[in-house]
């Protein structure tokens, strides 16, 4: 196996799958964020998102919360501290497979 | 696909913008701070009312700061967040206590110099043109820099030039400070009202709020 074959399949699959990869890429840029603001951003159907949130959660790299603004009821989502973790080193072995390859 | 996940994350950080609030509140405050000169102005800088509402200043900018920050967070909450969704951004790694003392400290530091300007630079034509570029470059330009929104570039070279047609005229300095103030905050509430009514125009309340 090449290098640059070894080092693709060495990225995290869980965030590589395009959907998941956009819902980490939205939560590492911010505090927290709630399922409707997801769905927006990621133009996922509801089901869609909530499947892969739960396998995000499952995982252990997002928190899910249902908690109120106001009275407005609002699911959470965050990005936990191995969430986090993972999203930089994916984002860097993808940088230095680019340098590498280009 | 590097660029892709920068192209999201600038998305989700000009999200706070998308709905003109923000601006709607920094006009207020610019239009408070205008009224405050002019007040200040019509009475006169040495009388009893003009020094009172010169060592009140920070007081008013405070309450002001606070009671915007306050009608930002009631307005996201009853139209942005059931419309478009809940976002909550992060303090670059300061909790919410130092912002409020950095708030604090950039209102002391603009009430202050204010403050020694007014008592010791008598030519009416520098204060302003400070003033506008205190406002141009260092809130708005870097505000517009930080978070991607380019109207926020509009504004800052409309606060310049703003302040170099004023610096022109011949009128006291206070007015002039007001009317510098007044006007741009006039057209920043009136753009924010603006980005407000499209705002509300594309996104429609749904009709249950779909939160899982």
């Amino acid at each position: 196996m090449s290098d640059d074959l070894r080092r693709v399949t060495e990225l995290d699959r869980l965030i590589h799958e395009p959907a998941r990869l956009l819902i980490v890429t939205i939560l590492s840029t911010v505090e927290s964020a709630d399922f409707l603001f997801l769905q927006r951003e990621t133009e996922l159907t509801k089901g869609n998102l909530s499947a892969h949130l739960r396998k995000l959660e499952d995982a252990g790299y997002v928190k899910i919360q249902k908690t109120f603004k106001g009275k407005l009821p609002l699911t959470v989502c965050k990005l936990t501290a191995a969430g986090t973790k993972a999203v930089a080193q994916y984002r860097q072995q993808l940088q230095d497979f680019m340098d590498q390859t280009s | 696909m590097e660029n892709k996940m920068l192209d999201v994350e600038g998305r989700v950080k000009r999200y706070w913008y998308s709905d003109g609030i923000g601006e709607i509140s920094v006009g207020l405050v610019f239009i408070i701070l205008g009224a405050f000169f002019g007040v200040q102005g019509y009475f006169g800088e040495e009388s009893k009312v003009g020094v009172i509402l010169q060592l009140s200043m920070v007081v008013v900018m405070m309450g002001s700061i606070f009671g915007t920050q306050w009608l930002v967070n009631t307005l996201k909450a009853k139209l942005t967040y059931p419309r478009t969704g809940y976002v909550e951004y992060r303090a670059k790694d300061k909790d919410a206590t130092q912002r409020r003392w950095i708030v604090v400290g950039v209102g002391l530091i603009v009430a202050i110099t204010s403050f020694v300007l007014i008592s010791f630079v008598r030519e009416v034509d520098s204060m302003v043109l400070v003033s506008s570029i205190l406002v141009g470059v260092i809130f708005i330009a870097l505000r517009g820099r930080s978070s991607g929104v380019v109207r926020f570039y509009y504004f800052g070279g409309l606060s310049f030039i703003l302040g170099v047609a004023l610096s022109f005229n011949s009128m006291p300095r206070l007015y002039n400070l007001g009317l510098f103030y007044g006007l741009l905050g006039l057209i920043i509430l009136i753009s924010g009202v603006l980005v407000l009514r499209h705002y509300l125009r594309e996104n429609p309340m749904p009709a249950e709020v779909d939160n899982e």
